[in-house]
């Protein structure tokens, strides 16, 4: 037994705190000792915090937040086919969840069907849907009540497609597109600059983007078009200032081009939704919510000239951080997740994904999956802290913390606007070096222990643990693409013909390309024939590797 | 040694994800442990990887997989180089590979594996070793 | 003065919140249902400085170190040293835990916290009848000096900080002596040890009220005995903690929980001060155990009034200079209460934040329950788990980088106020009846605390509270999925050893040690002084007991 040697010797809490570099944040800030009234010098109540609901919202967005109405308890479904998918989302909203995310398998993402070589192996890989025609989309859907649950496609760059026959389902079922309520993530800009998982280069996708903007600005009044997404820069290394300050960016972004493409900013700017990761350090996560709505509401209103109020609105869904979680030791992922939601929540977030706890290392169980879910529902109903408005306003560090946080953003914007916005600085590699160079430097605070991950770098057992992965199965493959087989061959060749050559026209024009969708993907063109379309006309995008 | 070339190697990510972050920061990370890095960057094929490496002549090709397709890439990488005659070139891998599978890509030639939360000092230090 | 805004602006947000607070409407949704704490305190829909008018920075908060402590007892707090992350563990013979000790301490564990079965904290023998059925159950079985030396064998005395969770001072007064007696035996001088020991009177007359227990005088004596006696031969050793929390999971709210601690800690110093010590002498050791409920902000709130309170007690009525006397110190265990059987692992969540609002309070050591407290005895892998807890908090979630991170929070520091204020009340009230020992021989504290707990339970069968897995989000179909701890046999083991030891132990010095302890309870000396001593003989704890039951007679506590 050396481990009282071991405390004595290394006298814990003592040996951290000599190394004022410590003493960082995850954005690298410098965090003082304490905070007091004179972090805050110049600050004024009104013009900084003001009330919950009201200018510049930094307390949040509505006035009465989770006393009037809970966060949204989103958990992300996934599952294989389209009809194992429905079957566990109907699960989930019966266990409580009041939305669901909808993830795609690998082909689907990258624009392929099925039956495209390319799938092969890869079909309902990574837990995600495989969808290739309007009849994937009507088996996922089925029964779900489109018009009361929302409904979040982790779909981009084939988000038109995507869309199209979400609209072509609803129709079926009778549903206005008034009442369709969720969310398309189709945030194009992130897979530039993280998630890499894009086709065409940035300005054409850009039209698309647009497109199904416009689309829903006119026909959806309840439907988020975009969700712009941190998320995917944080995981990809991205600092929680960087996420802050680099969505923020690309919504204005989606903004300038939505009001060049002659809409006014009233008309979709309400719809603009956001997606954060909650990661480990705890206020910081709250500082960034915190500033993220002052930032937004401040620039829409003044740079952007929007006057209806709910423009000014940043509403953000929020997932914890997968990558923060640990394969040793699974069960201390519980904690992790909860401290995380915790903070997303008194951060103000409007809906929250938490993850489970064995995913660092297996496939989610049924089990696994309604922990995480219970994790959510005992911060609303037990903890009490739904019970008043931003709890945490007025604290100096909280308050110091989100001044830093915005006026480090406004160096970001100043840097970006620099490069000439952020399309050119995407070509001109801007984020990956960015990104990379944070994503190293996380690497190498672990490695010299500077920061810790329990279990991985500290109090390391040698449990023996394994990586279990959703396997795709290569029956459901052989199946899928059987009856992807069948519905080609059972269609009409020339409808789809016409069909493919009305999206070839228009994409070439400037014409919103969403009505030719929707009537292609109900003549059963499937998606993949679609995207080759347009990747004939558009061309592909490869990156310049930054490292 | 005088003359002693830098060891070089060529870091690659197959198959169609797009998550490069581990592949980045293992790439810098051995640039500054005083290798030559290639990175071949997103979406490569077997094929395409084989050739660039044997176009830049380096000594040890890293694959990062993260979608479970290691069972299909690191066959078709060892096969291609075994068509080209070519032995001299380690092949090793990170990523989201379990363990029950390490044994079957091992026994193809593949050298090591580093699981998440590898160290990235001992890739480097495990390359300075065999190469 | 340091108020922070002035009238002027002050007025100015009061105005603005009104006009808020008429166009958000009071008819509307989110006040369908009244917005309460855990304890009953109505919430705001939202906090200004209008609700921290009144607050004057440097006497309400100050800086951490300095009066009054609102901020906390050390200047840097977490940054210089974590809190003590102290696991309980205590089940079946003493050879059982000290393994369990052992592996606590291997995986990290900065203190042991040596918990006793139901026998050893009523005063009884393992081979009592009386204690058979409940031998090695809820702690460790301890009868003699013999079984204290096995349970600490291995375990470096003066370098690991021991917190006896002897909860009754009819136990601690035995059970300490027992430790010290072993220390001495090892060869380590009694200044060199450092640990804490529970020893509250209300325990033994309060809380899990058992008939025939001492009298409230009596028990209240053995407990200052033993502060006496550490003050003078132990400075090291904190030789009370204040139970807090077992108040709290009778069922009491968060301001009583803090009042009933602090009124305890006046009625002890009040008599130390009387037998002749200083206050600076003995206060600084007085440490408080408090409980971790699941009102994240409210618990905040109540660790910062409870330091605000005790410095305003300690300065103005016992005129306390040294600055360790000033500060509120404690250790916080999470809520038992508040765990459920149902879907155990949910557990880890609500525990992860209870500790972490312990974490934000200031507490110098906390304890994180296993989730499957609500079952069995922490198993291995629960008590592990809840240790990695307490080290996710401090190294991954960084909230220990500055202190008292939510000074400032217009909600926090108006709860605060608001606590303080509660428990300023309860403290006058509980003066008005002659201090903490008369309220407890009148059942007055019964009283408060039976209201509390039948409010509570009526709150969860109400819905009123809710409770997920219990009165919302139910699965019926749940099957225990866990693990559960056997304990192991422990009543054989004990009645072997303890038939060996009688066997071998000398009878005439059993006798006298018998003999000195009776003549000491004669002439109001200090127990502990005598007990020390007299376990060297192999007495058993029962044998203790009976001698003291004789002379101070039985109580049977009010029943509600």
């Amino acid at each position: 037994m050396n481990n009282p040697d071991y405390m004595e010797a290394k006298k814990y809490g003592e040996d951290i705190s000599l190394d004022e570099e410590l003493y960082r944040n995850l954005s690298g800030f410098h965090i003082k000792s304490l905070y007091g009234p004179e972090d805050i010098p110049k600050f004024d109540y009104g013009t900084d915090l003001g009330l919950p609901g009201e200018y510049p919202f930094t307390r949040g967005i509505y006035r009465t937040m989770y006393r009037g109405k809970p966060w949204t308890i989103r958990q992300l479904g996934s599952l294989g086919s389209p009809s194992e998918a429905n079957r566990r989302i109907r699960q989930l909203i019966q266990m409580g969840s009041t939305g669901v995310s909808i993830c795609l398998d690998m082909p689907t993402i990258m624009g392929r069907d099925s039956d495209d070589p390319m799938s092969e192996g890869e079909v309902g890989s990574c837990g995600g849907v495989a969808i290739d025609s309007l009849e994937d989309m009507r088996n996922l859907l089925e029964g779900l009540p489109l018009d009361e649950i929302s409904i979040n496609f982790v779909s981009n760059s084939q988000s038109p497609v995507i869309l199209a026959m979400f609209v072509a389902v609803a129709g079926e079922q009778g549903i206005p597109l008034a009442k369709l309520n969720g969310t398309m993530q189709n945030d194009i800009l992130k897979e530039y600059q993280a998630q890499k998982s894009y086709y065409f280069p940035p300005r054409p996708s850009m039209r698309l983007t647009i497109d199904t903007l416009r689309f829903c600005s006119e026909n959806m009044p309840l439907f988020n078009p975009i969700s712009i997404s941190g998320y995917h820069l944080a995981s990809a290394g991205a600092t929680p200032v960087q996420e802050l300050a680099f969505t923020l960016a690309n919504g204005f972004t989606y903004i300038e081009e939505g009001i060049k493409a002659g809409l006014s900013v009233d008309s979709f700017a309400p719809r603009l939704s956001f997606f954060f990761k909650a990661h480990n350090d705890f206020f910081e996560n709250i500082a960034k919510f915190r500033a993220a709505r002052r930032i937004w509401s401040r620039t829409i209103r003044e740079k952007y000239k929007a006057e209806d109020p709910r423009s000014w609105r940043f509403r953000v869904h929020t997932q914890t951080s997968g990558s923060s979680l640990a394969a040793q030791e699974p069960e201390n992922n519980i904690m992790r997740v909860t401290i995380q939601a915790l903070s997303a929540v008194l951060a103000g977030t409007q809906s929250l994904h938490t993850n489970a706890f064995d995913e660092a290392f297996s496939i989610p169980t049924p089990r696994s999956e309604k922990l995480a879910l219970r994790a959510q529902q005992i911060i609303a109903r037990e903890s009490g802290v739904i019970n008043t408005v931003d709890p945490l306003g007025g604290s100096y560090y909280i308050e110091a913390l989100t001044n830093e946080m915005e006026s480090v953003s406004y160096e970001y914007f100043r840097e970006i606007e620099n490069l000439g916005g952020v399309i050119s600085a995407i070509e001109k590699g801007f984020y990956q070096s960015a990104i990379a160079d944070s994503a190293f430097k996380y690497q190498e605070e672990i490695e010299k222990k500077k920061r810790i991950v329990v279990g991985l770098n500290e109090f390391v057992t040698d449990e023996e643990m394994d990586i279990e992965l959703r396997e795709p199965d290569p029956e459901f493959e052989k199946q899928k693409v059987a009856d992807l087989t069948a519905l080609k061959k059972n269609r009409d060749l020339n409808v789809v013909k016409t069909c493919l050559s009305e999206v070839r026209q228009v994409i070439q024009g400037s014409d919103n390309v969403m009505p030719v969708l929707i009537k292609a993907v109900k003549s059963r063109v499937t998606l993949g024939e679609i995207i080759n379309v347009m990747r004939d006309i558009f061309g592909e995008f490869r990156e310049e590797s930054i490292y | 040694m005088a003359g002693e070339r830098k060891k070089r190697i060529l870091i690659a990510k197959p198959g169609l994800d797009g998550h490069d972050r581990g592949a980045k920061v293992v790439a810098r990370a051995l640039r500054n442990a005083g290798m030559e890095v290639i990175y071949a960057g997103l979406h490569q094929t077997p094929l395409q990887i084989v050739n660039t490496a044997v176009d830049e002549d380096v000594e040890a090709i890293g694959l990062s997989i993260l979608s479970g397709a290691h069972k299909t890439i690191f066959p078709k990488v060892m096969s291609l180089l075994k068509q080209k005659g070519i032995s001299d070139i380690l092949v090793f891998g990170g990523g989201t590979i379990p363990k029950k599978d390490w044994g079957i890509l091992k026994s193809i030639g593949v050298g090591e594996i580093f699981p998440p939360g590898s160290d990235t000092r001992e890739i480097a230090a495990y390359l300075y070793k065999v190469l | 003065m340091s108020k922070l805004f002035n009238e002027d602006v002050v007025e100015e947000i009061t105005r603005k919140g009104d006009r808020w607070q008429q166009s958000t409407g009071h008819g509307g949704k989110a006040n369908d249902r009244e917005f309460r704490t855990l304890s009953g305190i109505s919430v705001e829909p939202v906090y200004t400085p209008e609700h921290t008018a009144d607050m004057d920075y440097l006497r309400d908060l100050g800086f951490p170190g300095e009066p009054p402590f609102v901020r906390g007892v050390h200047p840097t707090m977490y940054r210089e040293r974590a809190w003590t992350m102290r696991q309980l563990a205590g089940y079946g013979p003493p050879e059982e835990t000290n393994k369990r000790y052992k592996l606590l301490l291997s995986e990290g564990a900065t203190g042991i916290n040596g918990i006793f079965d139901y026998p050893t904290l009523r005063g009884y023998d393992s081979t009592d009848p009386l204690a058979r059925a409940d031998c090695g159950r809820g702690g460790v079985a301890i009868d003699t000096l013999e079984d204290m030396r096995i349970l600490f064998d291995g375990i470096p005395l003066e370098k690991v900080s021991s917190s006896l969770v002897t909860c009754q001072p009819i136990c601690n007064i035995t059970v300490q002596s027992m430790y010290f007696a072993n220390a001495r035996n090892r060869g380590v001088p009694l200044d060199k040890l450092t640990g804490t020991s529970q020893n509250d009177f209300l325990m033994e007359t309060c809380m899990a009220t058992a008939p025939g227990v001492l009298p409230p005088k009596a028990s209240f004596k053995l407990s200052c005995d033993a502060i006496e006696y550490c003050t003078k031969h132990a400075p090291r050793w904190n030789p009370i903690s204040f139970a807090g929390y077992n108040y709290r999971e009778s069922g009491c709210t968060a301001d009583q929980e803090v009042a009933f601690v602090i009124a305890n800690a006046i009625a002890c110093s009040e008599e130390m001060v009387r037998r002749g010590l200083d206050v600076d002498d003995f206060a600084p050791r007085l440490s408080f155990f408090m409980n971790g409920q699941s009102d994240f902000f409210e618990e905040i709130a109540k660790y910062r009034a409870a330091r605000r309170v005790w410095y305003r007690v300690m300065k103005e009525r016992f005129k306390a200079k040294n600055p360790r006397s000033l500060a509120f110190r404690f250790h916080v265990q999470t809520a038992g209460v508040a765990l459920t059987a149902q879907q155990p692992l949910n557990n880890i969540a609500r525990s992860a934040y209870h500790a972490l609002s312990a974490a934000l309070g200031g507490a110098q050591s906390v304890h994180i329950d296993g989730y499957d407290e609500a079952l069995c005895i922490p198993t291995e892998l629960s008590s592990i788990t809840a240790l990695r807890c307490n080290q996710i908090l401090q190294l991954e979630t960084r909230v220990t980088n500055t202190v008292d991170p939510l000074g400032g929070s217009y909600f926090v520091e108006a709860l605060t106020s608001k606590l303080e204020e509660k428990i300023l009340m309860l403290l006058e009230e509980m003066d008005g009846l002659g201090g903490i020992v008369k309220a407890t021989e009148t059942g007055w504290i019964h009283g408060k605390i039976a209201d509390a707990a039948y409010e509570y339970q009526n709150d969860i069968e109400t819905g009123k509270m809710p409770v997920v897995g219990v009165n919302c989000y139910r699965m019926d179909d749940e099957v225990l999925p866990i693990e559960l701890f056997e304990v192991p046999e422990t009543a054989k083991v004990q009645e072997k050893r303890l038939k060996r030891i009688k066997k071998e132990r000398s009878d005439s010095e059993v006798r006298r040690a018998l003999d000195a302890i009776s003549r000491c309870c004669d002439e109001d000396g200090n127990l502990m002084e005598v007990i020390v001593e007299s376990v060297q003989s192999l007495v058993t704890e029962g044998e203790i007991t009976e001698v003291l039951k004789d002379k101070y007679g039985v109580w049977n506590p009010p029943l509600f």
